[in-house]
């Protein structure tokens, strides 16, 4: 896995640290190529086709969108523990903030692809997720 | 503004160009791959900055062991939680492409995920409360600053 490669092994800090915690977990799974394109292939019948490459678009969208709250949250947490006479409950609710906010990434993740799936047939999702080469 | 070498240390070992050599190989491996840069990437590349910041703004020897010492055991604790993360990312991948995963399944993973968080920040409070203690207010202030500096290299991936 690319995560484990580059997260195991290796000097860390406190980047790594907060982008460990911070990193929620979106992803497009399979290969290389955008997911918006390889559902764009999958799928033959024009009407769900534009469903479904509507919804694949969203949660491309959506990684953007990722990596700038945890550039946000990272930003934020430094000022926070910077900041004068901060103590251990302030770092912990701070964490705790952005436990939270990773949870509802991540719940939000599920329902992008949820609307993915509904508009793709088992044959289809295979061949965007399997077919594309995996990981 | 932060010294461009750092004080000679009496009492401790002297490992900072080794940590410097291993940072300075790690930013030429994703220099070498910057197309392709992830967040984990620029992870790598700003690893190893806030020991080298500690380093640098601590002068007095005796704290600056400690501030070592603490952030040794904070490293053992990172290595651990990423390698359960990396498992626990892996797991949630799988899980993902497969049309068949269930609602529960998910929520277990969650649940999972969210329980790691919460012990890992359990540990690293402690760690950063204890280094806080270490440090004076200005050292802290200053590597803080050094991180928040680092943010420009984050948002280069915007781009």
């Amino acid at each position: 896995m690319e995560q484990r490669s580059s997260t195991q092994g290796s000097t860390t800090s406190f980047h790594q640290v907060l982008i460990i915690i911070f990193g929620s977990l979106f992803f497009a799974g399979g290969g290389e190529a955008p997911l918006a394109d390889r559902v764009g292939d999958a799928v033959t019948d024009s009407d769900r086709r534009a469903k479904a490459v509507a919804a694949a678009s969203a949660i491309e969208a959506a990684l953007g969108k990722d990596i700038d709250a945890v550039i946000d949250w990272h930003e934020d947490f430094f000022k926070a523990i910077g900041a004068a006479g901060v103590d251990e409950a302030k770092i912990r609710g701070k964490i705790d903030e952005i436990i939270e906010d990773l949870g509802q990434f991540e719940r939000q993740q599920l329902s992008l692809r949820s609307d993915l799936r509904a508009q793709l047939e088992p044959s289809e999702w295979s061949e965007v997720f399997d077919g594309g080469g995996g990981d | 503004m932060l010294k461009n070498s750092p004080e000679p240390s009496t009492g401790t070992p002297r490992r900072w160009p080794i940590h410097v050599a291993i940072v300075g190989a790690l930013v030429a491996l994703a220099c070498s791959s910057h197309k392709h840069r992830t967040i984990e990437d620029v992870a790598l590349e700003s690893s190893g900055r806030f020991k080298e910041v500690l380093q640098e703004v601590v002068s007095d020897p005796a704290r600056s062991t400690q501030a070592g010492a603490v952030f040794a055991r904070y490293q053992a604790q990172q290595l651990s939680y990423a390698a359960d993360m990396a498992d626990l990312k892996a797991a949630a991948l799988a899980k993902y492409n497969a049309y068949d995963t269930t609602d529960e399944e998910f929520d277990a993973l969650a649940a999972q995920l969210k329980s790691r968080r919460e012990a890992f920040r359990d540990e690293i409070s402690d760690d950063l409360v204890e280094l806080m203690g270490v440090l004076e207010p200005g050292e802290w202030t200053e590597a803080i600053n050094v991180m928040l500096e680092e943010e420009d290299r984050w948002k280069e991936l915007k781009q």
